[in-house]
């Protein structure tokens, strides 16, 4: 592969990172809370789409917008279990439940969906497109343009709207949030159901770069983790600049040195980073 | 109708009463005055009565029983309280957290903004015009709108949480120690915000610990001494009452 087609594929699984990490990003930002099951959400995308492809024989255009809906009817149910913690704010026990919920969607979606490795037939994958000379398909178009589209979006509802303003006050101070007449567990729920739902997708659109396991999931919670402190806690832009920067990183460095070793590389990347900078690549 | 009556309010922290079988209630257009030593139980009565902390006894908002309503809903019925430090949220620009005051009244709420982003663009633009109006008309000028409150002057930033609390419509304000830390001039602005907050028919309870302030502006005072209700009546009244006197200044009369 030609080094065109190896920045066309780092920028593909960059934005699949940051997809990733744009619900998680929105998540600790309003909510100041993280979501250790997020991996787990970002692998039910991945199995609902296939479950509905091959199954009910659904177009995988009709298949993701299934796996959406699907997961965040599921997102409602974990975040209604956990209102009281949220707005206590008790994050430790919140890691746990989370990480809980991780296990419990892992075990279930083995049950249900078994253990075999499996493959999302999208049309866009299998249409092969050039570009001075780099070769690449029609889904890392799609991974790419969603990534920047949904960036844009949040940036947008976040920083430009009523209901960003709200959401960011609720972040900082949810007693207060509540003086002001805001229902402080209903921001929670729908602020967490996004960020369910940006897993979904990023899993629904991403999969099918790969053979897909439900075993899949903690892989990329590490990795979001490891996005959302590099690029400074709560930074929007931050989130998809580092994202795409990460998946250029491995990409490259997967010419050149045994692909194992680039979630290690990727690592000590993050450690030598909270040395010189512990606030993360945030400008402020 | 009474604006918020409050009869036999006791808060319970563990074992320690805060609070027991204290009554008062406040009208619009009167200010209310809650004084008392520190520890008194007078932010507990504030938290008791929005909601915050559990309680027993009777609360009245409007002839209504607010037991069991959140505090979000008592806040859209227009019962709002400041804190003793700086009730705004730091992160927001002087202009945003007054946009947010106009949140409930005028904002798309939460899927609408989304669904339907040309009614949050005009939902946007009417509650910045009716922030701007607000902070212009307490004083708080267009040079100050963008930076953070935490920027403000002190005394600017004691005057922004009553004044916050007035946009997002409050028709009974429970004001927590407004003056903490300010003195002079800083406390006359207060006192001139408060009687004009009466005189637009808002029902005020203060809680303050600057006599002077308390003794000139308040229709009512109510004194508490650990969580019992010591004297009640009006501010001259009270000032005379021997309890009052052993309670609160520490002197026998």
């Amino acid at each position: 592969m030609n080094v065109v087609s190896q920045l066309v594929n780092g920028l593909a699984l960059g934005a699949g990172y940051a997809l990733l990490a744009v619900g998680w990003t929105v998540l600790l930002s309003a909510a100041r809370l993280v979501n250790f099951a997020h991996g787990q959400l970002y692998m039910l995308g991945a199995f609902v789409t296939w479950f509905a492809t091959t199954r009910f024989g659904l177009p995988y255009l009709v298949a993701i917008p299934v796996a959406l809906v699907a997961v965040a009817a599921l997102a409602v149910v974990l975040q209604l279990l956990m209102t009281r913690l949220t707005l206590d704010q008790n994050i430790v026990s919140l890691m746990l439940v989370t990480l809980a919920f991780g296990y419990l969607l892992q075990g279930g979606a083995g049950l249900i969906f078994g253990g075999d490795p499996q493959i999302i037939d999208s049309p866009f994958q299998r249409q092969d497109l050039s570009l001075g000379g780099a070769r690449f398909t029609g889904q890392d178009v799609v991974i790419i343009v969603l990534a920047l589209v949904l960036y844009a979006v949040a940036f947008y509802v976040l920083g430009r709207t009523n209901v960003g303003r709200m959401v960011r006050g609720v972040a900082e101070d949810p007693k207060l949030a509540q003086l002001y007449g805001i229902d402080a567990g209903r921001v929670y729920l729908v602020v967490f159901v996004f960020s369910a739902v940006c897993a979904a997708l990023a899993g629904a659109v991403v999969a099918p770069r790969s053979p897909i396991l439900t075993s899949i999931g903690f892989e990329e919670v590490i990795i979001t983790f490891l996005v959302v402190v590099l690029a400074g806690i709560g930074n929007l832009i931050g989130g998809l600049v580092v994202g795409m920067g990460l998946g250029l990183f491995t990409a490259v460095f997967g010419t050149y040195f045994p692909p194992a070793y680039s979630t290690a590389a990727a690592f000590v990347l993050l450690l030598v980073v909270l040395v010189v900078r512990p606030q993360g690549l945030k400008a402020r | 109708m009474t604006a918020l009556t409050v009869r036999s309010l006791a808060v319970r922290y563990g074992s320690l009463q805060a609070l027991a079988d204290v009554s008062w209630e406040v009208d619009r257009g009167e200010i209310l005055g809650i004084i008392g030593p520190n520890g008194a139980g007078k932010s507990s009565s504030f938290a008791a009565v929005t909601n915050v902390v559990r309680h027993t006894g009777k609360v009245r908002l409007f002839g209504e029983d607010t037991r069991g309503v959140p505090t979000q809903q008592l806040a859209r019925r227009g019962l709002r309280r400041t804190f003793q430090q700086n009730s705004f949220f730091g992160g927001l620009s002087v202009l945003e957290n007054a946009m947010t005051a106009f949140q409930v009244e005028r904002g798309t709420g939460l899927g609408g903004s989304i669904v339907t982003p040309w009614r949050e663009a005009r939902a946007r633009r009417e509650c910045r015009a009716a922030a701007r109006d607000l902070l212009a008309e307490f004083g708080i000028g267009p040079a100050h709108h963008d930076t953070r409150p935490d920027d403000l002057p002190y005394g600017l930033q004691r005057v922004l949480s009553v004044v916050l609390a007035h946009g997002a419509g409050a028709k009974v304000l429970l004001v927590d120690e407004p003056a903490a830390g300010v003195g002079g001039d800083d406390m006359r602005a207060l006192a001139d915000l408060l009687r004009e907050l009466r005189t637009r028919g808002l029902a005020v309870v203060l809680i303050e610990h600057h006599m002077d302030l308390v003794m000139e502006i308040v229709d009512r005072l109510l004194v508490i001494d650990r969580g019992e209700p010591v004297a009640y009546g009006p501010p001259d009244e009270v000032q005379q009452d021997p309890a009052v006197l052993e309670a609160y200044l520490g002197q026998t009369a």
